[in-house]
């Protein structure tokens, strides 16, 4: 890393213009929080009185979002029963996939021989979207739970893989060289410089292999097996009860929003030394 | 190493790609192609054999060819326009929308505060989970598919522009105050180039949501397109023919990220691009 590059992320010497006066309302924690708790109020307004004019079938106000939200996850605990199975295939695939792609990574980045023997297919299943593996999985395995665990892997490897390789390649070759230096083996030069500093990559692939881990799994949920949350979110819309569905689309969001705040945290506690790289555009 | 431009999501993008074309520029008979060759031949071969014996289960290469010159003209074309129409009618609506409001909410303080959790929470929600409420709104038209395009292309455009309108180098802006530049002139001259990288990350991860998207709203509602081929051969167990729509599909998204790669360097030279080496 150049001086340069770290350089401009410090504030200007004599700090920030402003910086001996109090925030504006807008950079204060309540600021913040009245603003963003107006914002909220608002919406909820304009679509409870949008709402109030149209048919329940085709978009239920609020307030029987949040009866039907007290009734799927307090009373019939529906909601939850369906988040957790859908949760629980999506780690078990997601481990599966963080184990096989920093492998295959790892590999792929350090032996070109064998990154140049699978990086046709890593490329073409990389861009493929993941939804048309949805029919030829329904074909091999038929609709069955290891169809979902089988698209929860196939999201979430290959952007873990083809991010673990740039980590790998990106490493810089003057570390390597000085390992080299010190006589270090090829397994010790991967554990001690390789792995380290390719881990902000496998991170951000880990990142984006959790989101897409979850997305896999609504996917198959919604078109090939009608179980967990996918298929509660299509069967309460397949009987137009438009407040179960919004239900459904919040628990699949929480979920969602969970993974990528979990994700980005972390990012930074593993990898500390990486944090000034990411903060810094 | 250079950290000045980092698209925020983190894609490594799809480095093979242009390796690829520089192999291609400068010597084809590489001991890497070589080698790529080598390896396709023998997956294919032993795919061929295996496939033979099990023709619905994996279907085979040539088989798979066979039914590419079957169906290729009748059938896959049209639908592939079908497809690829819904995607650069609704990426075309995303893009502006994504780029104004990304903005809005880097330079505008109350945009960002109001809008943001909102921004992040549906970019983070799967698009496939919003299909059912939009079929109820929409119907099943050429709106639906457009729309699954543009709501899938536009937040990773939004978030991508926002970060990079908003973490504009200080010093590069401090040089343009000390040079006596407009509010207006930053903008255009400062701003805006060094954003355009940013936007650029989040215009190829919004493709690629578009792409998926649109597939997925054939296969589970509008029941036209690429998608519509993926399920109706996967229905009667026709999997050769399958192939053929998931090997379009698969070169397409290739030839689509290959050609945003093409454009992103052109425009944006001063970017210093490491993923794409």
């Amino acid at each position: 890393m150049t001086a340069s590059a770290r350089i401009a992320g410090t504030p200007p010497v004599g700090g920030l213009p402003g910086a001996g006066r109090r925030p504006g309302f807008l950079y204060r924690r309540s600021g913040m929080f009245i603003t963003r708790a107006m914002t909220l109020g608002v919406i909820l307004a304009v679509w409870e009185w949008y709402a109030s004019g149209v048919s329940i079938a085709l978009l239920a106000p609020p307030s029987k979002v949040a009866a039907s939200f007290y009734r799927l996850v307090i009373v019939e605990q529906d909601l939850i029963v369906a988040l957790a199975g859908s949760v629980w295939t999506m780690f078990v695939g997601l481990g599966l996939a963080i184990v096989v792609g920093i492998t295959l990574g790892m590999l792929m980045g350090r032996s070109r021989t064998l990154e140049a023997v699978l990086d046709p297919y890593v490329l073409f299943l990389y861009v493929l979207p993941s939804v048309a593996f949805v029919p030829v999985l329904v074909v091999m395995l038929g609709i069955d739970v290891q169809l979902r665990l089988a698209l929860v892997f196939l999201s979430a490897v290959f952007p873990l893989l083809i991010n673990t390789i740039a980590g790998v390649k990106h490493v810089d070759a003057e570390l390597v060289d000085s390992g080299r230096g010190f006589c270090a083996s090829e397994a010790q030069i991967i554990r001690t410089i390789i792995l380290p500093a390719s881990l902000p990559f496998i991170f951000a692939g880990i990142r984006i292999g959790f989101s897409a881990a979850w997305v896999g799994v609504i996917v198959a949920e919604m078109t090939a097996l009608i179980t967990g949350v996918g298929g509660l979110l299509l069967e309460s819309a397949s009987r137009f009860r438009t407040a179960d569905v919004f239900v459904a689309i919040f628990g699949i969001m929480v979920v969602a929003v969970t993974i990528q705040w979990f994700t980005s945290r972390l990012e930074g506690w593993l990898t500390p030394w990486s944090r000034a790289a990411l903060d810094t555009p | 190493m250079r950290v000045a431009v980092r698209p925020v999501p983190g894609e490594a993008g799809i480095a093979g790609l242009a390796g690829w074309r520089a192999a291609l520029k400068h010597r084809l008979f590489t001991r890497r192609n070589a080698l790529r060759l080598l390896s396709l031949a023998v997956v294919g071969s032993v795919w061929e054999a295996w496939g033979r014996g099990n023709p619905f289960f994996a279907s085979y290469p040539t088989a798979i060819m066979e039914a590419s010159a079957r169906i290729f003209f009748p059938e896959v074309l049209p639908a592939f326009v079908t497809t690829v129409t819904a995607l650069f009618v609704g990426i075309a609506i995303a893009t502006p929308i994504g780029l104004a409001v990304g903005f809005a909410m880097g330079r505008i303080r109350l945009a960002d505060v109001a809008l943001t959790p909102y921004v992040n929470a549906i970019y983070a929600t799967p698009r496939i989970a919003l299909i059912p409420i939009l079929v109820l709104w929409l119907g099943i038209d050429f709106n639906l598919r457009i729309t699954i395009v543009a709501l899938g292309a536009v937040f990773p455009i939004i978030v991508n522009t926002y970060a990079g309108a908003k973490h504009v180098d200080p010093e590069l802006l401090d040089i343009g105050r000390a040079f006596m530049a407009s509010p207006r002139q930053a903008l255009w001259s400062i701003v805006l180039p060094s954003s355009l990288p940013y936007f650029f990350a989040g215009f190829r991860i919004g493709l690629g949501r578009g792409v998926s998207g649109v597939i997925v709203a054939e296969m589970t509602a509008a029941l036209t397109g690429i998608g519509r081929i993926l399920i109706s051969h996967a229905k009667y167990l026709q999997t050769a023919e399958l192939f053929v729509g998931i090997v379009l599909l698969g070169l397409f998204s290739l030839v689509l990220m290959d050609a945003v790669t093409r454009v992103q360097r052109r425009m944006t030279p001063w970017a210093n691009w490491e993923q794409a080496r």
